[in-house]
């Protein structure tokens, strides 16, 4: 799968770009809001992980984005949130997000999430 | 390269015998340890790893923090004169777990500097859950608000338990531990505590009394609408406020009377809040409001337009 990963803090940013490569997936990285939604146009991953929290555009618009201007491609977006942020996760879904993490996560817990959608997709 | 050490403790919970044996450490890392930049830089990244990862290679992150020794310097600056410092290592021990530090966090949570002692009691609780409450029986200073709403968001994340001492600190000298315990006692609607809710609505300090209304408002019985119009008459402004709000969920048909009757007092926000709990209670009951006296007079009358717009 083709997997963009939107996330600001690059350590996180790079524990999961190596968890899902060594998973075997292409993997494109955005270190901030604007940055993947320039990338999401330019390459229409099939999944999207973001964080909410983010410069510039938040996880929040990304998926407002998505929904709105790129509806035709099918991307799936797990969102990447903190403890107690649930109304945000809420609002997340009414937006259109499909899954969602909560920080801290094990990677393991993350290719069990991903892999799901891989086999939406291969379906 | 602390990045890349960060990562490789991340991964190897893939490796079979991670559990035991020591991550590899080169020696250029073990000579760059030296150097307290790199070492600070180290203590950093793996601080934010371990707060965005969770399962086996958190607890790779906490073996490495040991294996590293940085839990010594954690120590080191728990001990320092300087209150950030000091602030600093209480944070990072509780990030990292480190539960053995527990009688050095545990005799901050009374220190002299605010933000020491905060950080002392969030930091407890995070490590050892509503056990670490422990410290409400022995602080001297008070927990500021913002405080006691960290306190209960740290909770909010741990299972619920069957804590037995917020009917000791519902005694407590300390006026901000009784405020944080009708706080517990509402939030985890402990009804067995309805009797001490009740003691505390005669409290000399104001805010406990705000606070036992508002604690009633979850635990209430039959009688706690009768309680609450009694005491209405005594209380401060800001509690006849309170009195009024929680009586939209807890009074029925028979408190109408007495509430209209306190419209005679107050200013036009508490009478605006009288009407509107009168009409959440029963809306046909603004009918009764209209044949009052003073139903044609301001402000009366341009409350009741109010409401009965908010209604429609």
């Amino acid at each position: 799968m083709k997997i963009l990963i939107a996330e600001d803090e690059e350590l996180t940013l790079k524990t999961l770009e190596l968890r899902l490569k060594k998973d075997g997936h292409e993997v494109i990285l955005a270190r901030d809001g604007r940055e993947a939604i320039s990338k999401i146009q330019e390459n229409l991953p099939d999944l999207v992980i973001s964080d909410i929290m983010m410069p510039y555009v938040s996880g929040l618009e990304i998926i407002a984005e998505i929904k709105e201007n790129l509806s035709d491609h099918k991307i799936s977006i797990i969102i990447l949130s903190g403890m107690g942020q649930e109304d945000i996760v809420l609002e997340a879904f009414q937006l259109g997000a499909d899954d969602y993490i909560t920080k801290p996560f094990s990677p393991n817990e993350l290719t069990v999430r991903v892999r799901r959608f891989d086999l939406m997709k291969a379906r | 390269m602390a990045d890349l050490l960060i990562r490789n403790a991340i991964f190897s919970e893939q490796e079979e015998n991670a559990d035991d044996n020591p991550f590899p450490i080169t020696g250029r890392t073990t000579k760059m340890l030296s150097n307290k930049h790199f070492k600070r830089l180290l203590t950093k990244e793996l601080i934010s790893a371990k707060k965005n990862i969770s399962g086996a290679s958190a607890i790779n992150l906490k073996k490495l923090y040991i294996q590293l020794h940085l839990n010594e310097d954690a120590l080191a600056k728990l001990n320092s004169s300087e209150w950030h410092v000091k602030a600093q290592a209480i944070q990072e021990l509780g990030i990292m777990e480190q539960k053995e530090y527990l009688n050095k966090i545990y005799r901050l949570t009374n220190n002299k500097n605010d933000l020491v002692r905060m950080e002392a009691q969030t930091n407890i609780v995070k490590l050892y859950g509503f056990k670490g409450l422990r410290f409400l029986d022995v602080i001297s200073y008070q927990l500021t608000e913002w405080q006691q709403i960290a306190l209960l968001k740290e909770l909010s994340m741990l299972p619920p338990e069957n804590f037995n001492k917020i009917e000791k600190w519902l005694k407590s000298k300390n006026t901000s531990v009784i405020a944080f315990a009708l706080k517990l006692t509402r939030t985890y609607h402990r009804f067995e505590l309805y009797d001490q809710v009740i003691e505390c609505l005669s409290h000399e300090n104001e805010e406990i009394r705000f606070e036992a209304i508002y604690t009633l408002e979850k635990i209430y019985n039959i009688d706690t609408a009768d309680v609450l119009l009694e005491r209405y008459e005594y209380e401060t402004l800001k509690n006849q406020k309170a009195i009024v709000s929680v009586m939209q969920n807890i009074a029925s048909d028979e408190s109408i009377p007495m509430l209209i009757s306190f419209l005679n007092q107050g200013d036009n926000d508490l009478k605006r809040m009288i009407v509107r709990t009168v009409a959440h209670i029963n809306t046909s009951s603004l009918l009764q409001l209209k044949e009052l006296q003073t139903a044609q007079e301001y402000p009366l009358e341009q409350i009741i337009k109010q409401i009965e717009g908010e209604i429609k």
